[in-house]
């Protein structure tokens, strides 16, 4: 009789001890220290990209499917798998120093500095613009996961969530919406796979069969442009996975204001520079993000967001139907100086 | 941001002072992978200079036209008609009134469209469709996993 008491005591005393774990939520800071920082473990994700376009757009979602592979402490391979197979349509490869972007079936690439990530800004943009909350977010890659809500904080509507792993936080699944609460991206990862790698996945050094330039202008895949001597351009540093320069950097009549276009294959990035003056924007401002040179001003209409700011005289804006932190990160690239 | 790379850049242009050209050159000799980079850098330059396209002139008007074409939208003719009414007062009832009929009319009458959006050039429509065509495919937008 004591025996079954004490084992029935035993049995409950585990039980409530598990509920309690699970039900513990983490704070929201420390999810979001999880989302900026690199895992502290290797992994192998399939992961799916989702693209949907704004309110009333005609056509399909897009979707690919990336190959995406992290060797701690900093070494990164994300293949995009093309239509057919065999080579991947896109490849990037980083070792926390150089970054090379390759298209191997078009044979062509480009190599470049992978400035490191800056926890401590990035986390300053966040903060201003968004309000965090935690909640449990089912599973994902059949995992159970968190969810981290970034909601903003000039209209309360849901801007981005996370779901990370519980045991690792690993992001798993990430969503963005428009200011008008429509969704922009989803990226899931399907799968998890074994983190089986060789010394080779990570060398950055160009594809067989693909001419890789060491370019001077970030993102200028296969040395298209000719890099103005005349007129230097401040170029972005960082830009989301995928985008390549489109148009080349033109500048304007006066030669005072430059225009540069960047995409992914669905989405266009613009980014302008002219001198300071009266700042014509798109739609009426409806909040302020924090930047290193000091803060920008958002926007948004037909679609796209548009941030607005000013460095070393010079007022600039980046327009795009892209998250308004993934705007702010890009504005943030950008050099003081040429 | 790669110190090296402003470094290669600013040797190559000149831009370093006599001291910061001594202290390269002693790294150019001391590190083998640095010397391979400024070999290559040296060479893309003389390809793309002996090489690069002349940018063509519809392209080059067509960002022109796109970027004058992002200014403001100036407000409607209807909000420019409610501006222009005197502020509430003795005549509020006249002024909601007035409000009532042009948010009536507004709605009877054709949406004022955005402007459409500026088509690309050519050119850069055959460089977007190279980009996009094999990085993306149709999709039913469904959250499920495989």
């Amino acid at each position: 009789m004591k025996t079954r008491a004490l084992l029935a005591a035993l049995m409950l005393t585990a039980a409530w001890s598990r509920a309690a774990r699970r039900t513990e939520r983490p704070e929201p800071a420390a999810l979001l220290e999880r989302v900026l920082s690199f895992p502290s473990q290797s992994y192998a994700a399939r992961v799916r990209v989702q693209a949907f376009g704004p309110a009333g757009a005609a056509g399909k979602a897009k979707a690919q499917t990336r190959l995406v592979r992290f060797r701690a402490p900093a070494f990164r391979r994300i293949e995009v798998a093309g239509r057919k197979a065999g080579p991947p349509a896109l490849l990037a490869v980083s070792d926390g120093r150089e970054l090379l972007t390759a298209w191997p079936k078009a044979g062509r690439g480009w190599l470049g500095a992978d400035p490191p990530p800056d926890a401590a800004a990035e986390r300053a943009r966040l903060e201003s613009l968004y309000e965090l909350s935690v909640s449990t977010g089912g599973r994902a890659a059949r995992k159970a996961t968190w969810r981290l809500d970034l909601r903003s904080r000039a209209d309360g509507r849901l801007r981005r969530s996370y779901w990370l792993s519980r045991a690792g936080g690993l992001i798993l699944k990430r969503e963005d919406y428009r200011p008008d609460g429509t969704l922009l991206r989803r990226e899931r990862a399907v799968r998890l796979e074994a983190p089986e790698f060789s010394a080779a996945d990570f060398l950055v050094r160009a594809p067989d069969g693909a001419k890789v330039e060491a370019s001077t202008v970030p993102f200028d895949e296969g040395g298209a442009f000719r890099a103005r001597e005349d007129f230097p351009v401040r170029y972005p540093r960082w830009l989301p996975v995928g985008f390549v320069l489109l148009e080349h950097p033109v500048p304007d009549g006066d030669g005072r204001s430059v225009t540069l276009v960047y995409t992914d294959g669905v989405t266009t990035l613009t980014i302008v520079e002219r001198p300071s003056g009266p700042a014509p924007t798109a739609g009426s401002p409806y909040a302020e993000v924090r930047l290193s040179s000091g803060s920008g001003k958002l926007s948004f209409a037909e679609g796209a967001t548009r941030l607005d700011w000013t460095r070393g005289g010079r007022d600039e804006f980046a327009s795009g139907d892209l998250p308004e932190a993934d705007l702010a990160r890009v504005a943030d690239s950008v050099p003081e100086a040429p | 941001m790669n110190g090296n790379h402003d470094e290669l850049t600013d040797y190559l242009d000149g831009r370093l002072t006599a001291e910061g050209r001594e202290a390269f050159e002693a790294r150019l000799a001391a590190e083998p992978a640095l010397a391979r980079r400024l070999r290559l850098f040296r060479a893309l330059r003389a390809s793309l200079a002996s090489t690069a396209p002349r940018m063509p002139s519809d392209l080059k008007a067509e960002l022109k036209r796109r970027a004058r074409s992002r200014t403001a939208a100036g407000p409607s003719w209807v909000e420019r008609l409610l501006a222009s009414l005197p502020s509430p007062g003795p005549g509020l009832g006249a002024a909601v009134a007035t409000a009532a009929l042009l948010a009536t009319l507004q709605r009877a009458l054709p949406a004022r469209k955005a402007p459409p959006a500026p088509r690309p050039s050519p050119a850069v429509s055959a460089r977007l469709a190279a980009v996009s065509s094999d990085l993306w495919t149709d999709d039913d937008g469904s959250d499920h996993e495989d």
